[in-house]
């Protein structure tokens, strides 16, 4: 994501170029959206308070352009799996609940999303919703969360200022940013188990509506394992062997970036192969990132 | 930003027709990565407020060629305070002493300035200065260089030494700048906030330059919520709530990015207003980074 320039150049009195301050840069600020309510305590795995609703309300001050994810939880617990819906697109953005060691970084690390989602407030307010769940902790789990982007101040500009960033990022809704849980795990994003030298298969797969292009892979596990990822169609292997979980993917916060983002097209399938080998039972949560690609209609 | 080692050449074939081949970048031969060390070499610093707590370094860059400094890099025992000084502009590259954790990583992180600062050598030596001083109560051990690019002008063909100072020379309109609160005292210290208790730090420019801020950094003692807010009449804030200090700021390793970088104009105030939520003093010290902008 380019910054925008500070400066433009105009023509002085004379026709010399001149310098000055970027009108449409006025109009533009780094912004966080925090949760309503701003902390939740989800309690153990399994009970009434195990879930809750964080509501992100972008107010009518101005579209905001949403980069990253960032948040907190209490010391030492583990993951909670999270649900975002945005209500005025009526859209999820994930096939299933994803662990938050996977799509919750830091202020010294956000997690970037793979295509800013340009939240565009009209002339009313949007909200993005986030269901998260204490799936498997026997404890209690607080936590803060903050969607972090940027905010386009198209109330307070002048006219001309606010129809330009209308026209630069009004539109732009076609890709989004998605992300991409096996087809096995169950509705709620519960990873299974794999037994202690046991092997699983995930599949991934692409909506029929929309290609995916994913960018990058997280996962939380509580044990080491080995993969492979194979492309159903082609039953072409994207390794030569089995690779160590670590060396090929990451988490929120140091995400395995693939050296080319590797587009599953409508239905298509990516088939991970997993042996564990930690020498004990295993959770594995794995989630890839990417762009929801539509086409225009 | 690396210097391609290879780069596209035309010629002509005797029966002539445009060739164009890949060949080798004959700048890059000229210019290596190197490091500029202090001297002295290592600073044992006192404990705080005692004799002895700070040092000056100094940073010569020799007449081998001119240097593209682009990071800072060290390590340290304890937290201190940093202000650098280029004698020959006579400029200083903060408002006050910026902490450690805004300026120093290690080479795994190191920190990147926002804009490389050029020290074009010309026929005589360049130097940057640095005054450290401890924030710690017991002996602190500092040792600190800058890293960056080399140009061996001074070897090279007459036209080419020339490119190089056209095309790099050119970049002192904007240099990079850290912006800490003006609470901030002249000897790197801030006032502790109570438990509690709400504070507002104010980061200002000065009246002869902008700044453009890409990155906000922290050192504190304990977690905080916080509130960014712009100091002018509008108040505007930058989110909708209290944010954690952890999901707003980061460090000289892993700075916060902000999501577009924020031009603060001549005289024009940021806000930092923070409410500490434990149950102990903190020592806030904030940093932001940028480019500071000066009309030619």
């Amino acid at each position: 994501m380019g910054n925008l320039s500070p400066y433009v150049e105009i023509p002085r009195p004379g026709g010399e170029p001149g310098l000055a301050v970027n009108p449409l840069k006025e109009a533009v600020n780094g912004f966080h959206v925090v949760s309503d309510p701003l902390t939740v305590t989800l309690t153990a795995a399994g009970t009434v308070g195990s879930e809750d609703e964080l509501e992100f309300l972008i107010d009518s001050n101005g579209h905001f352009d949403w980069t990253s994810i960032v948040g907190t939880q209490t010391f030492g617990t583990p993951a909670y799996f999270i649900e975002f819906f945005d209500t005025g697109r009526q859209r999820k953005l994930q096939n299933r609940p994803v662990s938050s060691d996977n799509v919750v970084g830091t202020g010294q690390r956000l997690f970037k999303l793979p295509e800013p989602y340009f939240l565009n407030v009209g002339d009313g307010m949007r909200v993005v919703t986030a269901k998260v769940r204490n799936l498997l902790f026997a404890g209690n789990i607080t936590l803060r969360m903050a969607l972090y982007g940027r905010r386009f101040y198209v109330h307070d500009a002048a006219p001309a200022v606010a129809l330009e960033l209308n026209r630069r990022w009004g539109g732009g809704e076609r890709a989004y940013s998605y992300f991409l849980s096996p087809q096995e795990y169950p509705v709620d994003g519960t990873p299974p188990v794999v037994g202690a030298g046991g092997t699983t298969q995930f599949t991934f797969k692409a909506d029929s509506d929309a290609d995916t292009d994913i960018h990058k892979l997280m996962v939380s596990s509580t044990g080491s394992f080995t993969f492979t990822l194979r492309e159903r169609s082609t039953n072409r292997l994207l390794m030569t062997d089995a690779v160590l979980g670590s060396l090929g993917m990451g988490s929120a916060q140091f995400p395995f970036y693939y050296a080319d983002t590797l587009l599953l097209e409508r239905d298509k399938e990516l088939v991970m192969d997993i042996v564990n080998t930690s020498g004990a039972n295993n959770r594995i949560a794995v989630t890839l990132a990417g762009r929801l690609l539509r086409y225009e209609r | 930003m690396p210097l391609s080692a290879l780069q596209s050449i035309r010629t002509q074939s005797p029966d002539g027709r445009i060739i164009e081949k890949i060949g080798i970048n004959p700048i890059k031969r000229f210019v290596r990565g190197y490091w500029v060390v202090s001297d002295p070499l290592t600073s044992a610093l006192a404990a705080q407020g005692t004799a002895g707590d700070s040092a000056n370094l100094r940073f010569s860059i020799d007449t081998q060629g001119h240097f593209d400094w682009a990071y800072v890099i060290g390590n340290s025992t304890a937290a201190f305070s940093i202000e650098f000084y280029d004698a020959q502009k006579n400029r200083l590259l903060q408002n006050r002493p910026v902490h450690s954790s805004g300026v120093v990583g290690p080479a795994i992180r190191p920190f990147r300035l926002p804009k490389p600062y050029f020290f074009n050598v010309g026929d005589s030596e360049r130097e940057i200065t640095a005054v450290i001083r401890n924030l710690s109560p017991l002996p602190n051990t500092v040792r600190i260089s800058l890293y960056g690019r080399r140009f061996y002008h001074k070897e090279m063909p007459p036209d080419m030494a020339r490119d190089v100072e056209r095309r790099f020379d050119e970049g002192e309109r904007e240099y990079s700048f850290w912006l800490v609160p003006k609470e901030t005292a002249f000897d790197g210290t801030v006032p502790a906030i109570a438990a509690g208790a709400r504070a507002t730090l104010t980061f200002e420019t000065d009246n002869k330059a902008d700044i453009e801020i890409d990155k906000v950094m922290l050192s504190s003692d304990g977690l905080f919520d916080y509130q960014l807010r712009c100091g002018d009449r509008s108040l505007k804030s930058w989110s909708n709530g209290d944010v954690e200090s952890s999901s707003g700021f980061g460090d000289a390793l892993f700075p916060f990015i902000l999501g577009d970088s924020f031009l603060l104009e001549r005289k024009r105030q940021i806000l930092l207003e923070i409410r500490n939520t434990g149950v102990a003093p903190i020592s806030v010290f904030a940093t932001a980074s940028g480019k500071q902008m000066q009309y030619r």
